[in-house]
């Protein structure tokens, strides 16, 4: 298995390298073909790494395979050993089976999305690489080597998010997402430097036994230690108060959007929370603030996304309001629901991604969803192809995100109804965001797929070509069976759930009654229908409705489509206070930390010129020297 | 009778000397035509002396009671193989072009060679001097070579003069030790050395005149005034030689006597930290206002004389440390030696690859070795600025690179013994910053300054696949060892 | 015992050396004619008058000689410690060994002379254009066109240190670089 690990992350390093380097000589669809090869032998491992551990007794269904040690530091208690190698249980390869599935999927689709943009070799190198670093978050057999994927999958979202490196957008779109990924990175760190002292251990098979016996044995597990990691989640994942950069990151080429920005980064945090699951259980009420975090970012984001224009930013919203809906399992302790929610999820929105991609490619970069319309006499088969993930998206059964949403919800409601209040809030926010899901999905298809053309004269909309439809198709069979084949709770079908529950903290929960799970069901099924109804009524035609009722609500309306303003608001609090203390701290670097810097640099520089003076090349001088040395050697060997 | 047994475990020491005689065989018969040939035998003496030390494993034997057979001498001769084999490489395609194939010179790189290796082998203050002689004696010819070019022989005649003057300081300690001991060998100056009481004026006296002469070898300050003059005139793939062979030769046999010898004391602390401190200092300061390539590596190697001396110190503090005195082996002494020795092994590989590069577009003119002539070379030259800048970054000890983890190694031995070496560790970190000053400089140059002809034509290489190879080789080595030191740790380990 | 019993072995050889240097002289002052001429008084063993100024222009061919028979002096003195001891390796059963020892030194040596030999540095009058002495026109005589503009010999320098330099070209310089502007 250490073999399959090996080249799990060797594969695609090597892919990255032999691409970066050769960028410049090879083309989009050599470059595309070997990346895409490599991916799907990737696949082929990550299965090979399936089926081993299904074959092994359920409780010792890991394997540990250590290749070398990168540090060892410190002795006894204190030593710190940093190992390069990688863990495989249920939990990591099930992370590494869509990252690789997809992944391959969004391979085949980007060469001929790319076949045209310059710079296409360029961009499966960068590729590559994020699908290094991915697998190595993963599969990573310690926190360190998570980390080191963390910050390597938000360097080739950096680099991809502003692959067009000449637009002035793409490039700002990439910074922020640098940027505010920094804070979340602080977090992550400052809780490895925590849990270490704590434990004395990073490894992700001893974390779990080391702190159920430092539980066992007293120590009071601050929460704070668990809302370090949060914030580096809410980072990566895009939560509030950090997910502003997700919608921006859009600027990117589609594929990347798909794959980094809907399917698998912004999940490495749901990763994160589920692989420290038992520490986030044992932290007191951390899990609450995890719970609220995602309900308030599930609500927030599905509201702005009702009223944007771009076609990938409803989708962007979208992803962060599901995220948000994986956060608040995951902080009812249903960790093994988000997983759930997170594969569906990237079922279904790779698909979205990728049919939006069909569409802007056919309308030539088009984005703007009132420039469409009428596309489904266009594009038959992409329209279908949406059609699915949007329903998947908007929870109507039996698609995908149905099976997965519903059981959230469910959760929710079965804590509400064993006792915590708080939780019918919870419960109440996650049923509103369904039904604004079902309502601005059904939205984005109507404008985009129905109804009468918007498009410009000349334009003459083709479907896409094969290695872009075959992604598409197969997204679209996964987003159809992906939910009812992973998890159907009323039915006790639940494979997915016992697949990761070695790895996962258990649900302390006691079962809905049957009857009332059907119920709950048909609830969410009829919200989803009912509102789906309700948005493709509004947006048809010419969208009476809809324009009604922005009239009724002007201001939520422009609140709404300004999204709520939290940039404007991040300007006005964060960014220029900030600017203020830049100019400031310019201001002090200039005048005092350069002035000592230089006047250090210029004491060094006039030492630096003495010892030359003294190193004049007479050899008299030398042989002074050298006397003088043994001299002061004598003099310190006898004193 | 082990004569056989002490010959075969040796070989590694007499087969370059061999070549040596192979090659001025050779020279004989074909007077002016052995060049090539040269090349060739020394590189087959080397390959097999090579082959012989990997294919046996160390006995722990004293073979001819003066040398040593153990992990410590073993790892020390491979890498020093290496270095001899990787400075064939260099030399030869540069004889070539200057129409100076001799095979005298190979003869002389081999015997100086085999003087290093029975520098890191000896275990007796006999074979000690005789080592380092055979050692110094070839390379102040080798540093002459180019007899023609005044800075070749002004080099070589600097080194000469300095050379046999540290040789009298050696040789006068040599004596003073053997006088208050009545013997020579390293085993029978341990026992004597084991008693405290016993340690009189004569001994102390010794040592730091011992110290004084291995002291010019590694180029620590302040003995080492020769060392910007000789490594920018002596021809590169010499240049190189002693940048990398001598300082792990010399290390080797200082590592060796503080290992096993010299007994802990503040005397000796005092005089070590003095060394370390004063190289360190000096190194770095005299390279911060360099703008030849070699003169720079020249100050950069006398800091990094000091680094390794900090990690001697920590072999001779950690003897006391544990509590045991005398020769008696601490589990914190050897992994100070481990230490050491594994920043010589990424000390000598990136020098190899940094005087490569030298040699490759350098080609010998002092024009082209000037820090001004990469300007903006980035852009004309991106894998060969890429390898320079990755010799930089490993040199000033980036992590990532070999040479981080060398430092870092050094470090974490000193830190094992507490704050009792603090005041060398806190030079170590202030220097190292002072360092960055000089490295990065380096990078910047190529990086961001544009070149005063952007339109020029890349600048012409030396044309040679070999010394290419070897830049490629001795720059994936720094990076894999910097991730991934597992490989090197274990074969320096034995 | 008395001092002279110590050291009787050395007086005697102190008595036969003086001996031996007196007794010729002496008879040849008895046998010989006696008819001074100045030219009789004259140095001629090292071709030079000792009377004057020490700094005076030495044929570089003495160095050369003299550098040859130093070193081989020196490492024949080497054979001495190796015959004292050479009884006692073999009272051990390893005067093969000894033997073999002495044999490899000199041997070394042997082939040293060959080398100085066939290099042509024993012969008082070493010829350039011999084929022995082709050795030492490298670097002078382009035998090849010159490659890139790389590699000039002997190179301009820039000292931006005042480091010391060779006060002048030797002799041995001098007459190379005539050599080379000659072709």
């Amino acid at each position: 298995m250490s073999t399959v690990g090996a080249l799990l992350l060797g594969l695609p390093l090597a892919a990255a390298t032999l691409i970066g380097i050769l960028h410049r000589r090879l083309s989009t669809r050599t470059a595309g073909t070997l990346a895409f090869a490599m991916a799907a032998t990737c696949f082929g491992l990550a299965v090979a790494a399936f089926t081993h551990l299904r074959g092994l007794p359920e409780d010792a269904r890991h394997v540990a395979a250590t290749f070398w040690s990168f540090l060892e530091l410190g002795r006894g208690d204190a030593a710190l050993t940093l190992d390069v190698g990688v863990w495989l249980d249920p939990l990591s390869v099930t992370w590494a089976l869509f990252i690789t599935g997809v992944g391959s999927l969004i391979f085949l689709y980007s060469i001929s999305y790319m076949e045209h943009e310059a710079g296409g070799a360029r961009y499966f190198a960068c590729l590559c690489l994020f699908l290094f670093s991915m697998l190595t978050l993963v599969l990573g057999k310690n926190l360190f080597l998570t980390f080191l994927g963390w910050e390597g999958v938000g360097l080739c979202s950096y680099l991809l998010i502003g692959f067009e490196y000449g637009k002035e957008t793409a490039a700002q779109a990439g910074r922020k997402a640098f940027l505010v990924n920094r804070i979340g990175d602080v977090g992550f760190l400052l809780g490895m430097f925590w849990t270490w002292k704590l434990f004395g251990t990073l490894e992700h098979g001893e974390l779990t036994p080391k702190l159920a016996a430092g539980l066992a044995a007293g120590i009071a597990l601050p929460p704070l230690l668990a809302l370090c990691y949060f914030v580096g989640a809410c980072g990566k994942s895009a939560q509030l108060p950090l997910f502003v950069w997700l919608p921006d990151a859009m600027a990117g080429p589609t594929p990347v959007s798909a794959l980094i920005h809907a399917a698998t980064m912004v999940t490495a945090g749901i990763y994160l929370l589920c692989r420290l699951s038992s520490l986030f259980v044992a932290a007191d009420w951390a899990l609450d603030v995890v719970a609220f975090t995602g309900a308030a970012t599930a609500l927030f984001a599905g509201l702005i996304a009702l009223r944007q224009r771009d076609i990938k930013r409803v989708l962007a919203y979208s992803t962060v309001s599901q995220l948000g809906y994986m956060f608040l399992a995951c902080g009812l302790g249903a960790f093994a629901s988000s997983a759930f929610h997170v594969v569906t999820h990237a079922f279904f929105k790779a698909l979205l991604f990728l049919g939006s991609g069909a569409v802007i490619h056919a309308l030539h970069g088009e984005q703007d969803l009132w420039k469409m319309g009428g596309l489904k006499h266009h594009l038959p088969k992409t329209a279908f192809a949406m059609r699915i993930g949007a329903f998947a998206l908007a929870g109507i059964a039996p698609f995908a995100g149905f099976f997965s949403k519903d059981e959230i919800l469910g959760v929710a409601f079965a804590r509400a109804y064993a006792g915590d209040p708080a939780c019918w809030v919870l419960w109440g926010a996650g049923v509103l965001t369904a039904a604004l899901t079902a309502f601005y999905s059904a939205r984005m298809i109507t404008l985009c797929f129905d109804g009468s053309s918007r498009l410009d004269a000349h334009s003459h909309p083709h479907e896409a070509p094969a290695p872009m439809a075959i992604p598409l198709n197969v997204l679209a069979v996964l987003s159809l069976v992906g939910g009812i084949g992973l998890g159907f709770e009323a039915l006790h079908w639940l494979p997915l759930h016992h697949w990761l529950a070695p790895t996962l903290a258990p649900l302390d929960l006691p079962p809905l009654p049957g009857a009332l799970l059907w119920g709950l069901m048909t609830l969410a099924f009829l919200i989803a229908v009912l509102f789906w109804r309700i948005g493709a009524k509004w947006y048809s035609g010419d969208c009476e409705p809809a324009r009604a009722a922005e009239l009724t609500f002007p201001r939520f309306a422009g609140a709404l489509a300004g999204r709520f303003f939290v940039d404007e608001i991040y300007g006005a609090l964060i960014v220029r206070p900030l600017r203020f203390l830049a100019a400031l701290a310019l201001q002090f670097d200039v005048r005092v930390v350069d002035g000592a810097a230089r006047g250090l640099g210029q004491f060094a520089a006039l030492v630096g010129t003495g010892v030359r003076i003294v190193q004049n090349g007479t050899v008299q001088r030398y042989a002074f020297w050298m006397v003088a040395g043994a001299i002061a050697l004598l003099w310190l060997a006898l004193g | 009778m082990d004569l056989a047994t002490d010959l075969a475990a040796t070989a590694p020491l007499w087969l370059p000397m061999l070549g040596c005689l192979a090659v001025l065989l050779l020279e004989t018969l074909a007077p002016g035509r052995s060049g090539h040939l040269g090349a060739l035998v020394a590189g087959a003496a080397i390959a097999l002396a090579f082959a012989r030390l990997v294919a046996t494993a160390p006995s722990g034997r004293l073979p001819f009671g003066m040398l040593a057979d153990d992990a410590l001498g073993r790892s020390l001769t491979g890498l020093l193989l290496l270095v001899g084999a990787a400075v064939v490489v260099l030399a030869e395609p540069l004889l070539a072009r200057l129409r100076l194939a001799h095979g005298e010179f190979f003869a002389l790189l081999l015997a100086s060679l085999s003087g290093m290796v029975l520098l890191v082998q000896a275990r007796d203050l006999m074979a000690l001097f005789l080592a380092v002689e055979l050692l110094s004696i070839p390379l102040y010819v080798l540093a002459a070579f180019r007899r023609l070019s005044a800075p070749s022989v002004e080099s070589g005649f600097k080194y000469f003069l300095l050379g046999a003057f540290a040789s009298g300081f050696l040789v006068y300690g040599i004596a003073l030790l053997f006088s208050t001991c009545g013997d020579t060998s390293y085993a029978a100056l341990a026992r004597f050395a084991a008693d405290p009481a016993r340690l009189g004026a004569t001994w102390h006296v010794g040592v730091a005149l011992l110290l004084v002469g291995l002291g010019f070898k590694v180029a620590a300050a302040p003995f080492h005034g020769w060392t910007p003059d000789v490594y920018e005139g002596a021809p590169t793939p010499v240049t190189a030689f002693m940048a990398a062979g001598v300082k792990v030769a010399a290390f080797g046999g200082v590592l060796r006597l503080a290992h096993e010898v010299l007994p802990d004391g503040a005397g000796l602390r005092a005089g070590l930290a003095l060394l370390a401190c004063a190289s360190m200092l000096v190194g770095n300061l005299g390279a911060l206002l360099q703008v030849r390539l070699k003169r720079l590596l020249a100050w950069s190697s006398i800091a990094h004389a000091g680094y390794l001396l900090l990690g001697v110190l920590v072999v001779v503090a950690a003897k006391s440390h544990a509590g045991a005195t005398g020769a008696a082996a601490t589990p914190l002494a050897d992994s100070a030696v481990q230490a050491v020795v594994f920043y010589l092994a990424t000390y000598a590989l990136t020098t190899l690859a940094a005087f490569g590069w030298i040699l490759d577009l350098g080609r010998e003119s002092a024009e082209l070795q000037d820090l001004r002539a990469l300007r903006g070379l980035a852009r004309r030259r991106p894998w060969l600025s890429a390898a320079l800048a990755l010799c930089f970054l490993s040199f000033a000890g980036v992590p990532l690179t070999a040479g981080f983890l060398g430092k870092l190694y050094v470090l974490k031995a000193a830190f094992a013994l507490g704050t009792e070496l603090i005041v060398p560790m806190v030079v170590l970190a202030a220097t190292s910053v002072i360092a960055l000053g000089y490295y990065l400089r380096i990078l910047s140059t190529l990086y961001m300054e544009r070149a005063p002809d952007e339109n020029a034509p890349a600048p012409a290489r030396l044309g040679s696949t070999g010394v290419a190879l070897l830049i490629a080789a001795a720059c994936g080595g720094v990076l894999l060892f910097g991730v991934w030191p597992e490989p090197l740790l274990r074969w320096l380990g034995g | 015992m008395s001092l002279i019993d110590h050291y009787q072995a050395v007086l005697i050889f102190l008595l036969v050396g003086v001996a031996m240097v007196v007794s010729p002289l002496v008879m040849l002052r008895l046998v010989r004619p006696n008819k001074p001429i100045a030219a009789k008084s004259i140095a001629y063993e090292c071709g030079m008058d000792p009377v004057g100024d020490a700094q005076v222009c030495f044929d570089l061919r003495f160095y050369t000689d003299a550098l040859i028979f130093v070193v081989f002096e020196v490492e024949a003195v080497f054979m001495f410690p190796w015959a004292k001891v050479y009884r006692a390796f073999a009272a051990e059963g390893m005067s093969g060994f000894a033997l073999a020892e002495g044999a490899i030194f000199v041997g070394i040596l042997a082939l040293g002379l060959v080398y100085v030999w066939a290099k042509g540095d024993i012969d008082w009058v070493k010829s350039l254009s011999s084929p022995r002495g082709v050795v030492r026109r490298e670097g002078v005589v382009p035998a090849v066109p010159e490659l890139e503009p790389a590699l000039p010999e002997p190179e301009p320098e820039l000292e931006p240190e005042p480091a010391a330099r060779p006060a002048a070209p030797t002799a041995d310089e001098r007459h190379h670089a005539a050599h080379a502007s000659h072709h």
